[in-house]
């Protein structure tokens, strides 16, 4: 639609340069399993308390497995993307696609929800 | 702790990796990987990039016909892929290591474009083209992927590589499917009535933290549920291959009786869950029978076995 605002445009060199920083505070839980489990607070709105009846005060839960929290622990905002594939393939001794996909991936999923902003360089 | 993980190391710093498919071997640059497959073995192509952009082009086809031009068949290709005025200028080039008739590499001369190289492979009556894409003068396909390029004979046993899944298959059997997700890897064979299914999870250790070994094979033999029953319990089972140990559990899946009269169905499956250990990988093998099983088992990881070759992309 006309008035829609356009979605900015990112080549690949670009996104592979982004540097990917936490955008929320979470306290973060270690499990035994190597994983972790992140609480973020979330802020209700007056209609949603008034309508909905949510508590001002909600909290959501994020599990991750070991790779997830290897992730989200180089979202400093510091690490590029593409140095961050290339730990976790080093690391887990991956191939570097097989490291690209799911880290892009996850990446994305972050970002959707809120947890993780891209500093992007044009 | 995640930080104080060591991580696993292969034997030797990479800077190559074999890479073979539908009868085809190349040992490319380690940060190239395939990201396109398409097609079998008698004509398809595949499509390599590293992180940044494609990097090579690959297209075979079978040639038939009475007929035997691999000098014009070799023209045809060239004008096709990069036109008439371009392929004129194109060399003939020699490659020792393998025999290919009427090969031709056509250079780019002014980068950025393409350097292309055709040949025919009498060893499968195949045609093959390489198309590198070159941005600044390079000899990356003269001097790094075609002196490594190899075609396998369908009557012998053949390689398969693939991203970390690599397998030697018997011969006579062909790729019926693939399925190539990060961290999961599956390759199907058949010939016949003879079928097998390798399968990879990476990283194993972390896929048993979500799932004991046991269920991984149950997950397997799904597949198969239908028309196949498991009879008793998981069976440990271990196996040396090439210094590696892979554990696991195995079990044979008979036909289920109410299908007595499908005789296209072969009688009993063997799968076998099994973790490699020192490539910390997790290896699902399903076969129609125990010794093909076995024999494909002990070629898992070939390619991890592979001492790399040192690449370098000259420039002028």
């Amino acid at each position: 639609m006309w008035f829609r605002t356009q979605r900015p445009v990112v080549s690949r060199e670009e996104a592979l340069a982004a540097r990917p920083f936490r955008a929320v505070e979470a306290a973060l839980e270690e499990t035994a399993d190597g994983g972790g489990r992140l609480t973020v607070e979330v802020r209700t709105t007056r209609t949603g308390r008034w309508f909905l009846r949510l508590p001002s005060q909600m909290k959501k839960t994020f599990e991750m497995d070991e790779m997830g929290l290897m992730v989200w622990r180089l979202c400093d905002g510091k690490t590029s993307v593409q140095q961050i594939i290339r730990k976790l393939a080093k690391r887990y001794n991956l191939n570097l696609r097989e490291a690209e996909v799911p880290t892009v991936t996850f990446l994305r999923t972050l970002v959707k929800k809120g947890l993780v902003g891209m500093a992007v360089k044009k | 702790m995640t930080e104080n993980r060591t991580p696993i190391q292969p034997a030797h710093p990479r800077t190559s990796h074999p890479f073979a498919w539908q009868g085809w071997r190349l040992v490319l640059p380690v940060k190239w990987n395939p990201v396109k497959l398409d097609g079998g073995y008698d004509a398809g192509s595949v499509i390599f990039a590293d992180l940044h952009r494609i990097r090579l082009g690959m297209r075979w086809k079978k040639m038939g016909g009475r007929s035997y031009k691999p000098e014009k068949w070799t023209q045809a290709m060239l004008s096709e892929s990069i036109g008439n005025l371009a392929a004129a200028e194109a060399r003939p080039i020699e490659l020792r290591h393998a025999e290919f008739h009427a090969a031709m590499l056509y250079t780019e001369p002014s980068p950025p474009g393409r350097d292309v190289f055709v040949a025919y492979s009498p060893v499968s009556g195949r045609m093959i083209e390489l198309a590198y894409h070159t941005r600044r003068r390079e000899h990356a396909l003269a001097s790094v992927v075609c002196p490594t390029l190899l075609d396998q004979s369908p009557e012998r046993a053949m390689r398969w590589s693939v991203f970390d899944l690599s397998c030697i298959v018997p011969e006579g059997m062909r790729l019926e499917s693939h399925t190539l997700n990060a961290g999961d890897l599956s390759l199907t064979f058949a010939d016949g009535k003879r079928r097998i299914t390798v399968r990879q999870v990476a990283v194993a250790e972390l896929a048993l933290k979500r799932m004991p070994i046991e269920k991984w094979l149950a997950d397997q033999e799904k597949t198969l549920a239908g028309q196949y029953a498991a009879r008793g319990r998981p069976e440990a089972t271990e196996y040396r291959v090439a210094g590696r140990i892979l554990r696991g559990v195995a079990r044979t899946l008979r036909r289920r009786l109410r299908y007595f009269w499908q005789r296209s169905l072969t009688p009993q499956w063997q799968t076998m869950a099994l973790h490699d250990v020192k490539r910390d990988r997790l290896i699902l093998l399903q076969a129609t029978d125990g010794e093909l099983a076995e024999q494909v088992l002990r070629s898992i990881g070939w390619a991890a076995d592979y001492v790399p070759v040192e690449v370098h992309i000259p420039r002028d």
